[in-house]
């Protein structure tokens, strides 16, 4: 059995990148949910054998270039989060909902903290807790949309 | 979906090499990192970086830009065509406006100069609107809108701004009728206003030409000499102007030469004329005036001159 359909990951992976850098109004921008962990930990649990560490990393490094951060940063930050969900993609995902959902806001908030270590900004601040939440919260909705996209596309490997 | 079993699809993707793929991850990190900080390439580095990274910002912004324009176009282009329709709706009205206000503007002027006429005459006088002047020019006689009840009288003068009109013959309670100056046989005691010459014009009938019947020949009177009321005979106070001469022919087979006079006053373009209340009665203020002329002279007779003809 061919592989196909594997351009969707990539093709998400960038709408997550262009989602993220979409200038936020000011106030929401507190809010800004992590698109680009969000799709990606949902192909890291799809398709572990496909998408991994290294696309992790190499989409942090995309992030750090879109983001003007110091190249290596997101991508470090990133390959940490991917390292977490694959070495338990089985258990996240047999695990129901609300439990998956819960892991994700730790790793989400791990990813932030991280982020904002690595930055040097304080880490103590709502927009430590409050962007997990938010991507926590889009979850099942994102797994749905990518679902129906990936059997949509017949994705296969 | 269906799991398949895990085959060998790179280095970096065999589940065996979890840690040592995070490893190498994170020192590459590190490398990129330090690299970023210590090398020599580090401008360069940011260089590429921006010319890698300004294109999503620069679409978001240019989408955004793009959105927001359109969206301000469209509102600015409702704006402007409400604001063009309001505008147009002011400028015709407005421009109504203006109308109103120029013959408000004029009407002004003259109430003005009348008001000033008033002043100028030191009598009680009332502004009256012309209520009708009848087509029939024969004999012109004018209608005005007020009558006894606004104190008017007969043998009141009556004057428009530039000039003498005529005087009040006839009033009910609330018209009067003017006597015309210009109405045939009508006389009116003037002086001439240059040479004080002591004369009468004579209403021809016509409603643009006054004669003065009683000038001898090689009279001091030229064309253009202006007329004013003289005060003779108490009917019209002196000092205001009739007409302007406007033909001086010696006629030496007669006594008097042949002169004619264009009245001044223009009661068929005026809306309002003044009517002096009281009129000086039997005051001949020519009579206190130093003498010129013939002053004193009785107004029946013509003005005797100093060179005889």
């Amino acid at each position: 059995m061919r592989a196909r359909g594997l351009w969707l990951p990539p093709l998400t992976l960038v709408l997550a990148l262009l989602l993220a850098s979409l200038p936020w109004p000011r106030a929401l921008a507190v809010w800004d949910p992590l698109w680009v962990p969000l799709v990606l930990v949902y192909w890291i649990l799809m398709l572990p054998e496909r998408v991994g560490i290294v696309t992790a990393w190499v989409t942090g490094l995309v992030d750090d270039v879109v983001h003007l951060t110091p190249l290596g940063e997101h991508a470090a930050v990133l390959a940490v989060v991917a390292y977490v969900v694959e070495r338990w993609s089985l258990q996240i995902r047999l695990a129901p909902l609300p439990q998956q959902m819960a892991i994700l806001y730790l790793l989400f908030t791990a990813d932030r903290l991280l982020e904002l270590w690595l930055a040097g900004s304080p880490v103590f601040a709502p927009g430590v807790f409050l962007p997990p939440l938010v991507t926590v919260l889009l979850w099942p909705f994102t797994r749905s949309v990518l679902a129906r996209l990936a059997r949509r596309a017949r994705l296969r490997f | 979906m269906p799991r398949l079993a895990t085959r060998g699809a790179g280095l970096f993707h065999r589940r065996p090499y979890q840690g040592t793929r995070l490893v190498l991850c994170l020192l590459a990190s590190l490398a990129l990192l330090g690299a970023a900080r210590w090398a020599r390439w580090r401008a360069d580095l940011s260089d590429v970086e921006t010319a890698l990274s300004t294109p999503l910002p620069r679409l978001w912004h240019g989408v955004e830009g793009g959105t927001a324009r359109w969206f301000d176009a469209w509102r600015s282009r409702r704006r402007l065509v409400a604001r063009v329709r309001a505008l147009e709706r002011e400028t015709l009205r407005l421009r109504a406006r203006l109308e109103t206000e120029r013959a408000l503007g004029l009407e002004d002027r003259r109430l003005r100069r009348i008001l000033g006429l008033r002043r100028r005459l030191g009598v009680r006088a009332v502004a009256v609107p012309i209520l009708r002047l009848p087509r029939d020019p024969y004999p012109p006689r004018m209608l005005l809108a007020r009558g006894r009840a606004a104190g008017l009288a007969t043998g009141m003068p009556v004057l428009d701004l530039r000039g003498l009109v005529g005087v009040v013959t006839t009033v009910r309670a609330r018209s009067a009728l003017v006597h015309l100056v210009v109405t045939r046989h009508t006389l009116v005691p003037v002086e001439d206003l240059r040479s004080r010459l002591l004369t009468f014009v004579e209403g021809t009938g016509r409603l643009h030409r006054l004669s003065l019947p009683f000038v001898p020949n090689g009279s001091d009177i030229r064309r253009g000499d202006l007329l004013v009321t003289s005060g003779v005979g108490g009917v019209y106070p002196p000092g205001y102007p009739v007409a302007v001469v406007t033909r001086v022919e010696p006629e030496p087979a007669y006594a008097f030469a042949r002169v004619e006079a264009r009245p001044l006053a223009t009661p068929f373009r005026d809306r309002v004329v003044v009517v002096l209340l009281r009129a000086p009665r039997r005051k001949t203020e020519v009579a206190k005036r130093p003498a010129a002329g013939g002053a004193g002279t009785p107004p029946s007779v013509p003005p005797r001159k100093e060179t005889p003809p």
